[in-house]
C-alpha cells in the first residue's frame, strides 16, 4: 500500500486481543476491595506510619494490585499500537497476572501476621511473573516501529519498573525470615522514586501525551517540551543513586536517604507539577468542550498531583510520620489511582468498540461507543472515588478508627462500582 | 496547508475532491466516519479527510475492505487522508 509518509505497518494481527487487557482490568477492583478490608480490619493503624507493616500492605494493595494491574494490562495493549512492535508470548500475559495476584495475596497476607513462608512464596511469584512480563516486553521495546516521545516514556517506565521491583524484592527479603538491607531509609527512598516517578509518572506522562488529545481533543504539547520534561524525568531518576556511593562523605547534614530525596527533586517538579499544569491548561483549551465523566478523573487527578509537592514540603518540615502516609494516600490513590479509574473508563469502552463493533461499521449498524457506557455510571465512581480520597485524608489526619473504617467501606464501594462498570462494557456482544 | 491537495496526492491528477474535515471529532469518531464514507464509495472514486491525527488504527480495517489509501502528516500533526475504492 502506498502512502504519502510511512505509517509503521499497523497490523490488527499484532494487536493482543481483548481478552489479555481486560483480564488485568476486571482484578483493579480485587485490589481496591483488598486496601478497602485492610483499613477495615486495623483501621487507623495502617495510616499512623509508613514503616508499619499494616501500611505497607494497603500500600502495596494500592500499587500492586490497582496500579500495576492497570499499567500492565495497558502496556500489553499500547506497545504492539503505539510502537508499532507486537509483544512475544503474549499468551503468557494470564501466566503473569495469576502470579501477580497469587504473590501480592502471600504478601499481604504475611504483612498482617501470616508465617514466614507467605513471604517467601510472594517473592517468587513476582519473581517469575515480572521476568514473564519484562522480557518480551522489553524485547518489543528494543527496536520499536515508532520511537516517538510516547515510546520513550513507556520504554523509561518500563526500565524503572525492572529496579523498582528488584529493590522491592530485596526488601521483601526482610519479612521472609533475612534481614533488612544495610540503610533500609535509603533503599526505600530509592524504590518509592523509581516507582512513583519513573513507573507511574513516566507511564502516566507519556500517556497523556496520546490519550489526552485524542480522547479530548486538547492541544497536543510540543516536541520540544516533551523532551524537556523527558529530560528532567530521567535526570530525577539517576541522581537519587548517587547518595549510595557519597554516604555520609559529603553531606554531613543531609543522610542519605534525604539526599536521594533532594536528588529526586528534578523528576518530582516535573511530574506533581509541570505535567499536570501543562495538562490541565490544554484541557482547558481544548476544541471541542464536550461533557466528559472521564475528564472529571483526569481534572482531579491532575490537581491531585499539585498537592504533591506542597505536601512533601510539609513531610519536610514536620517529622511527625502521617503526613508521610498522607503524602503516599494523595499520591497513589489521589493522583495516580483517581488517573486510572478515568481512563479505564474511556479506554475499556474504546476497545471493547474497537474490537467488537469498528470492522462492522459502514456494512451494517453498529453502536456508538458513547452508547456503552452511560455517563451516570462513570460520574457514580468518580463520586465514590473521590469520597473515599477526602475520608482517607480526614483518617490520616486525625487517627480516628472509625474514620479509617469508613474509608475502607467506601473504597470496598468504589470497587463494586468500578467492578461493575468494567463488567457491563465487557459483556456487550458483538453479534 | 501550504500546498494544494493535488500536489500532495499526486495520484489525484486534476481532481479536487472536498476535503472534510474530522479534525473536531473525539476518537473513535473520525474512524467510524470514514468507514461509513467508505461505504457509499463508487469505484475509483475518492474521499479525502482532515484528521486530528494520522488514524493508524483506521489502516487495517481499510486494507481489509480493499481501499487504497495515501496519508500526509502536517506540522500540527494533523493528517489529510485519501481513500480510493477499488471495487
Amino acid at each position: 500500500m502506498s502512502s504519502v509518509m510511512p505509517t509503521g505497518g499497523l497490523s490488527l494481527d499484532q494487536a493482543p486481543p481483548l481478552s489479555i487487557p481486560a483480564a488485568f482490568f476486571l482484578t483493579i477492583p480485587i485490589g481496591i476491595l483488598a486496601a478497602g478490608c485492610i483499613l477495615i480490619a486495623t483501621g487507623a493503624a495502617a495510616l499512623s506510619t509508613p514503616w508499619a507493616p499494616q501500611t505497607l500492605a494497603l500500600t502495596h494493595a494500592g500499587t500492586l494490585g490497582v496500579l500495576a494491574m492497570g499499567m500492565v494490562g495497558a502496556l500489553y495493549q499500547m506497545t504492539p499500537v503505539i510502537a508499532g512492535t507486537p509483544v512475544p508470548f503474549t499468551r503468557i500475559a494470564h501466566i503473569v497476572q495469576a502470579l501477580l495476584l497469587a504473590g501480592l495475596a502471600g504478601f499481604i497476607w504475611r504483612l498482617l501476621g501470616g508465617p514466614v513462608f507467605a513471604m517467601s512464596a510472594a517473592i517468587l511469584c513476582f519473581t517469575i511473573a515480572l521476568l514473564a512480563f519484562l522480557l518480551p516486553l522489553g524485547w518489543a521495546l528494543r527496536r520499536p516501529g515508532t520511537n516517538n516521545e510516547t515510546v520513550q516514556g513507556m520504554r523509561l517506565a518500563v526500565v524503572s519498573l525492572a529496579a523498582v521491583t528488584l529493590i522491592g524484592l530485596i526488601m521483601a527479603r526482610g519479612y521472609s525470615g533475612y534481614g533488612f538491607p544495610e540503610n533500609r531509609f535509603l533503599w526505600m527512598q530509592i524504590h518509592l522514586t523509581l516507582a512513583l516517578l519513573g513507573w507511574v509518572g513516566g507511564l502516566i506522562m507519556s500517556v497523556s501525551w496520546q490519550v489526552i488529545p485524542m480522547f479530548y481533543l486538547a492541544p497536543a504539547a510540543s516536541k520540544t517540551t516533551m523532551r524537556w520534561l523527558f529530560g528532567l524525568l530521567l535526570s530525577g531518576l539517576l541522581l537519587p543513586f548517587v547518595a549510595i556511593f557519597t554516604g555520609d562523605e559529603i553531606c554531613d547534614f543531609l543522610t542519605p536517604g534525604q539526599l536521594a530525596a533532594l536528588g529526586a527533586l528534578p523528576a518530582a517538579l516535573v511530574t506533581w507539577l509541570i505535567h499536570p499544569a501543562l495538562i490541565l491548561r490544554n484541557i482547558s483549551r481544548r476544541k471541542r468542550k464536550r461533557r466528559d465523566a472521564s475528564l472529571m478523573f483526569w481534572k482531579a487527578g491532575l490537581v491531585n498531583a499539585l498537592l504533591l509537592i506542597p505536601i512533601a514540603i510539609v513531610v519536610l518540615l514536620l517529622p511527625e510520620p502521617r503526613w508521610q502516609v498522607l503524602f503516599g494516600w494523595v499520591a497513589i490513590w489521589g493522583w495516580a489511582g483517581m488517573i486510572m479509574h478515568g481512563m479505564l473508563s474511556r479506554i475499556v469502552p474504546f476497545l471493547v468498540w474497537f474490537h467488537r463493533y469498528s470492522a462492522r461499521v459502514g456494512l451494517e449498524p453498529v453502536p456508538s461507543m458513547r452508547t456503552l457506557l452511560p455517563q451516570q455510571r462513570i460520574h457514580f465512581g468518580f463520586v465514590l472515588h473521590l469520597s473515599s480520597i477526602v475520608l482517607g485524608v480526614a483518617a490520616i489526619l486525625i487517627q480516628a478508627d472509625i474514620l479509617a473504617q469508613f474509608t475502607g467501606v467506601v473504597l470496598i464501594a468504589t470497587a463494586i462500582s468500578l467492578g461493575s462498570m468494567l463488567i457491563h462494557v465487557l459483556k456487550r456482544k458483538s453479534a | 496547508m501550504d500546498k494544494s491537495v493535488s500536489d500532495i496526492f499526486m495520484v489525484l491528477g486534476t481532481r479536487t475532491p472536498d476535503i472534510v474535515d474530522l479534525r473536531d471529532l473525539e476518537a473513535p469518531e473520525p474512524m467510524e466516519k470514514i468507514l461509513l464514507a467508505c461505504a457509499q464509495l463508487g469505484a475509483g472514486e475518492f474521499f479525502l479527510a482532515h484528521l486530528p491525527r494520522v488514524p493508524t488504527m483506521l489502516f487495517p480495517h481499510l486494507e481489509s475492505r480493499g481501499l487504497s489509501w495515501w496519508v500526509h502528516e502536517e506540522e500540527d500533526h494533523s493528517a489529510l487522508l485519501l481513500i480510493r475504492s477499488n471495487a
